[in-house]
């Protein structure tokens, strides 16, 4: 459409100055958000990469199951340093841009923001562990507790120490530090399953009978350690 | 898009519908507010749900009373001083010989700038629908003006 017509029908519809509406502007004010709905609204911040990784994990015990691939087993507890990771790398990001947030914090802290999203994470992997276990215990036997401490231990083992190491100095610096500390973990298991059986069928031993207990201790130094992060957002942010 | 420019657009096609300043300016606002209501945050806004609610105001208010066209929407005019406002009573009339619908399209693509996906979700309207009606009034306003000797 030519200029001179878009001119001409700028000046047709033009209105009146609204009078009230900078006071409307300023006084504009969300309603409140209850602290479920904050929940939901913080799901659509979390990156897809990581709720691609939780669906690759189920999609991988399913195909694995349906194949007979009894190396499925021993696949998804070495691919948990990575999920892992993955969490620590989120929560790093939330904390040190605070963008995708800066509406929520509005109405609630950064550290509530913070904690909701590792709270979210941290549901959404354990019914993963849910889903999975059942479906390697169906397919190649075994217990179903002791099949989910396999996949928890490196899990929260890779929790503790990307969070410690997170917080550190050099933790700053290097962004991807954590991948980095996934793939160590992830090589010591492979390491030690290909080169020291004695140590595998050792350590298969402890899950069963102690797995229970492991589990609990590392959730409870993870928590621990999630509760020293989120107590550092205020100085980091 | 910041709000207060999407505060203007509302308040524009409000005031193309229903020509009184105080109720266009009220009519706005609620707009606003029952968006808030609906979705609990102003800074997610989507123009079509903006536009939806607006039209929809609209027609209760017309249904409630039907407001006073003319006097207001002249007045209003009356500001303008000399050629401007020979230009703007003619380009008016111009537009005001189209189909309401018409004058609706024209507004929201260009002055209101939308694009033709908003338009055509706030409208209910194919995007091939409206690519036609657009075209249409576009002929038609452009007959207009070269009628009333503007474009010279």
């Amino acid at each position: 459409m030519k200029n001179e017509l878009k001119d001409a029908l700028n000046m047709a519809f033009d209105a009146p100055e609204p009078k009230n509406k900078h006071v409307f502007l300023k006084n504009l004010r969300p309603r409140e958000v209850g602290m479920i709905e904050m929940l939901f609204q913080q799901v659509r911040y979390i990156r897809v990469s990581v709720w691609i990784m939780t669906v690759v994990i189920i999609a991988l015990a399913i195909l694995g199951s349906c194949m007979h691939r009894e190396e499925t087993g021993e696949l998804i507890p070495v691919i948990m340093p990575f999920l892992a990771a993955v969490s620590v790398l989120e929560n790093n990001r939330t904390r040190k841009y605070g963008m995708s947030e800066l509406e929520m914090v509005t109405r609630f802290s950064l550290r509530s923001v913070i904690f909701a999203r590792m709270l979210i994470l941290g549901l959404a992997f354990l019914f993963m562990i849910a889903i999975t276990s059942p479906i390697l215990v169906m397919a190649f036997g075994g217990e179903m507790l002791v099949t989910a401490m396999h996949m928890l231990i490196p899990y929260l083992v890779t929790m503790t120490i990307s969070l410690q190491i997170e917080r550190s100095i050099w933790g700053r610096r290097l962004e991807y530090g954590t991948l980095a500390i996934a793939m160590l973990i992830t090589a010591l298991m492979v390491w030690i399953r290909d080169y020291d059986m004695a140590l595998v069928n050792g350590y298969m031993e402890m899950v069963k009978n102690w797995g229970v207990l492991i589990v609990l201790v590392l959730a409870v130094i993870t928590v621990f350690e999630q509760w020293r992060t989120i107590e550092c957002v205020e100085e980091l942010a | 898009m910041d709000l207060e420019n999407a505060y203007d657009k509302i308040y524009r096609y409000v005031y193309f519908r229903i020509k009184d300043q105080t109720v266009a300016e009220d009519i706005t606002q609620e707009t606003f507010l029952r968006f808030i209501s609906q979705k609990g945050n102003i800074h997610d806004y989507e123009m079509k749900y903006l536009y939806t609610i607006a039209r929809n105001l609209c027609i209760d208010e017309f249904r409630r009373v039907k407001p006073d066209y003319l006097s207001e929407d002249y007045e209003h005019i009356a500001s303008a001083q000399g050629d401007s406002l020979e230009e703007q009573m003619s380009i008016r009339d111009a537009v005001s010989k189209l189909p309401v619908a018409d004058q609706e399209i024209l507004l929201l693509r260009h002055v209101n700038n939308e694009s033709v996906g908003t338009i055509s979700k706030t409208l209910g309207i194919s995007r091939f629908a409206l690519y036609r009606r657009l075209k249409s009034a576009e002929d038609k306003l452009r007959d207009s003006l070269e009628a009333s000797d503007y474009e010279k």
